[in-house]
């Protein structure tokens, strides 16, 4: 385990390296990364502009949505989109053996490699966004409150996680598929919206959409202290159980690939 | 080429041919690029109907919204154009362009007939969405039924394909001067998803956002098709879209023909 | 225990198949026909420490496929195979600090970074300490005479210099295993000189088994003194490349410059006529009888010149695949 961090540690200095060396890079990420954020303020600012009350949110708490929304997507295409990318290019080219002859989980090498960096600023606009509408509300928070918001946060990201790797892993027998993480990007904007809207459409699609609600809003539900113990079970349950099944599905598609790649 | 004489006709048909068969070898691929522009249509709709059901209608009706993302997912498919990043990064900044320029056939064309095939395979499957849709919902389906404005349908759709595709190639050819390019189209994109109707039905926008996107030219892209289907505008008004289209549209050669002129000359010059 | 040892190993695919042009992708969305391929069929072999093995044969003769077996990306259709005592296909951690892959070209370095950062990741992965990460550094650089473009960002460095880092990159903990998938393709004739070089002063200083495929006879030539032929999945040869010349060419060739023209009816009795055009014959004779015809054609006829060759490996292996080795 220590051995692992000490490769990230060595992961996030490599990336960091690679950011200031190129900055047509930089500057390009950075752009789009401020562009989503405003993008999804602004659309749910336009979006809500005739309708002060939709599937029990009202429009302050839906616009809470979306700050607590840039947080989590926002960590997540930190640590996670880009290697997810990575991921499907590798699987495209015929590159795995290079992942599969390193003495290290193959995994981790293909979840942590990349970092992007400038989603920070993502971050900080959905903290300003949550700060702001708070303060608008009156609510107030404990230390403890905050450190159990953080907690459902990081379950919320695990379960994105498990989300996204258990679609890529298919890549592995549907190399031409690459495209599936642009489907992912944006299944992300799904967690957006108020959970019943997905849950009510009640056709075979939005059944496969329904994980994605658990992402963002119950964290949110709990700054509302709103949440009920149910939708915080369910997080929990659903997060642990698809990050295993995930685990275990990417390594029989190893399997599958050592048995039959050409 | 050693090919038998054969006229422009035989060629883009060849161009054309080769097309539909690589899309058929990535037909899955091409089924998750329509989910990817069908999803958040549906979304939007879905959130709609909840704000529509609990606000009293909230300045519009069910059907008018239905039918709105429903033939905006068709008209996303089939009237985007993703021709700027091919032309950018593999034509221009990796020097595939060289391979086009030493054929007998101009560049413009063979990119537009090379994308026509992915349109309207994307255009196939949504209209095979709103079939489906409609057959279930029929009675919360408004579509245009005078022959005449059909027509005029048409033409403003025509128009619309044009100008999307002359303003992809400005942008792709973009790339001449500017070396990553990437951040200003992730902008263009989120512009477009604002001021071309993706978003919201443009007449329901704030007063002054509304206005704004009158005067830009991409509600002339995908809007204007939308709601004349729709059968929402009445003749004149109509007339003045195609009007103010074919106006967009020559400002939008101009610019390209101008630009291309340009561009090729740095482009031969530095010996890519 | 042998380092490498293979037994019976197979390895089958099943292979789709798609007719061409636009029916056919139509035809393919209904059914599809496929049929196995054997990539590898039935082969055995042993390697010793320290031996350097060219492994040839035509594209798509199963080199790749038996490489990738031995490594551990691929898991065989039927028997052993035993790399260091492991089973390559666990991919234990321990088997894989222990060997190197390198096909072709791989891209294991940041292309922004110096070449020296990623090293100092597969430092970290391969947990090599740092006192043999030195000196093993210095050693391969100045091997490969890059010591002094290991500050400079990769996307800077030409190809060979490129090629060069990544084989350091891939070198660094210095396996006792090697396996090389076409070291030298696609570079030039000099670089082609200095991988060769170094793949042999790598073998004997670290004293590593190293299997290497290549298109190249010069390669094998040069580097291997054991080789083994494979083609359609199947061992042609294995043995030394001295003894595939005495077993697949029983001949010599004896080239004579004459003074004067002498009949071909002449030269017949002595031996087969290769090359006939006055004043050189060249004819091929049995081995055994190649002095004794030397012998004689200096004292019949007007011999100005005289040599006795082997002949030409390549040939001789060209010959191997044309026959199906048997």
């Amino acid at each position: 385990m220590r051995r692992y961090l000490r490769i990230y540690k060595m992961l996030l200095h490599l990336n960091f390296a690679s950011l200031v060396a190129y900055r047509a890079n930089f500057v390009n990420s950075l752009i789009s990364s401020i562009a989503w954020a405003a993008f999804s303020l602004f659309s749910v600012i336009l979006l809500t502009g005739r309708t002060p009350n939709v599937y029990g949110w009202s429009r302050n708490e839906i616009i809470l949505l979306t700050g607590s929304y840039n947080i989590i997507v926002g960590i997540f295409h930190m640590v996670f989109s880009r290697n997810f990318q990575r991921f499907s290019t590798i699987v495209h080219y015929g590159r795995l053996d290079s992942i599969l002859t390193k003495p290290l989980d193959s995994q981790f090498l293909l979840s942590f490699w990349l970092v992007a960096y400038t989603s920070v600023i993502r971050v900080c606009m959905g903290i300003a966004i949550n700060i702001y509408i708070l303060t608008a509300m009156g609510l107030q928070y404990s230390v403890l409150d905050i450190m159990f918001f953080i907690l459902m946060m990081l379950l919320g990201i695990m379960l994105l996680y498990s989300l996204w790797l258990f679609v890529i892993t298919l890549t592995i027998w549907f190399t031409r598929l690459s495209n599936l993480v642009d489907l992912l990007y944006t299944m992300n904007g799904v967690t957006r919206y108020p959970p019943k809207m997905v849950n009510e459409a009640g056709n075979f699609f939005s059944y496969i959409l329904i994980p994605f609600t658990f992402v963002v809003a119950p964290p949110t539900r709990l700054l509302l202290q709103k949440a009920l113990s149910g939708e915080i079970i369910g997080l929990a349950v659903l997060s642990i159980s698809f990050f295993i099944l995930s685990r275990l599905f990417f390594r029989y598609a190893l399997k599958f690939y050592t048995s039959a790649s050409n | 080429m050693f090919l038998p004489k054969e006229g422009n006709n035989m060629r883009i048909l060849r161009i054309f041919l080769l097309h539909v068969q690589h899309i058929f070898e990535y037909r899955s691929r091409s089924l998750i690029w329509f989910f990817i522009s069908l999803l958040n249509p549906l979304m939007l709709l879905l959130f709609w109907k909840g704000a529509i059901l609990q606000n009293n209608g909230a300045g519009t009706t069910l059907p008018y919204i239905t039918s709105y993302y429903l033939l905006l997912v068709v008209a996303g498919a089939f009237l985007t154009a993703h021709v700027e990043e091919d032309v950018s990064e593999i034509d221009i900044h990796e020097g595939h362009l060289s391979q086009y320029l030493i054929r007998p056939f101009s560049y413009f064309w063979f990119k537009f007939f090379e994308e026509i095939p992915y349109r309207l395979l994307q255009g196939l499957y949504g209209v095979i969405v709103c079939a489906i849709f409609f057959s279930f919902f029929g009675q919360l389906f408004v579509f245009v039924t005078d022959p005449f404005q059909l027509f005029l349908c048409v033409i403003i759709t025509l128009l619309a394909y044009f100008l999307s595709f002359y303003f992809k190639m400005v942008l792709g050819i973009l790339a001449f001067w500017i070396q990553d390019i990437r951040g200003l189209y992730q902008v263009i994109e989120i512009v477009m998803l604002i001021f071309a109707g993706f978003l919201v039905p443009l007449e329901l926008l704030p007063p002054a956002v509304s206005h704004l996107s009158f005067i830009m030219p991409f509600a002339y892209m995908i809007y204007f098709p939308v709601v004349s289907f729709q059968g929402k505008l009445p003749l004149d008004t109509m007339l003045h879209v195609i009007e103010l289209q074919c106006l967009w549209l020559v400002l939008f050669v101009a610019i390209y023909q101008i630009m291309w002129r340009k561009g090729i000359q740095k482009f031969t010059a530095a010996g890519q | 225990m042998k380092t490498i040892s293979v037994r019976d190993l197979k390895k089958y695919y099943k292979i789709y198949e798609k007719e061409p042009g636009f029916l056919g992708s139509v035809k393919s969305l209904i059914y599809r026909n496929y049929h196995v391929s054997k990539a590898v069929d039935n082969i055995s072999f042993e390697i010793e420490e320290g031996e350097l093995v060219g492994f040839i044969g035509p594209n798509g003769a199963g080199k790749t496929t038996t490489l990738k077996c031995l490594s551990g990306l691929l898991y065989p259709t039927s028997g052993d195979v035993s790399v260091l005592n492991y089973k390559p296909f666990e991919r234990d951690h321990k088997f894989l600090r222990q060997i190197a892959l390198v096909m072709g070209q791989k891209n294991q370095l940041w292309w922004d970074l110096p070449a020296i950062e990623s090293f100092a990741l597969n430092k970290e992965i391969y947990q090599i300490p740092s006192k043999k990460y030195a000196s093993v550094l210095e050693e391969l650089s100045t091997l490969l005479e890059v010591k002094d473009v290991l500050q400079v960002q990769v996307r800077k460095l030409s190809l060979g210099q490129r090629m060069k880092c990544e084989l350091i990159a891939a070198l660094l903990h210095t396996p006792r295993v090697l396996f090389l998938d076409e070291p030298t393709i696609g570079l030039d004739v000099v670089m082609q000189k200095k991988l060769r070089d170094f793949i042999k002063e790598y073998n004997t200083e670290y004293n590593s088994t190293i299997l290497l495929t290549s298109h190249y006879m010069d390669d094998v030539k040069e580097l291997c003194r054991r080789v083994i032929i494979i083609d359609h999945g199947r061992i042609l040869y294995d043995g030394s490349l001295d003894e595939i010349v005495i077993k697949y060419a029983p001949y010599k060739l004896i080239t004579v410059i004459l003074h004067k023209k002498v009949e071909r009816a002449q030269l017949q009795k002595l031996g087969k006529i290769v090359d006939y055009s006055m004043p050189k014959v060249t004819l091929s004779v049995p081995r055994e009888e190649s002095n004794h015809v030397a012998a004689k054609l200096l004292e019949k006829f007007p011999v100005k010149d005289l040599n006795i060759e082997e002949p030409d490996i390549e040939g001789i292996i060209r010959d191997v695949f044309a026959k199906g080795g048997k």
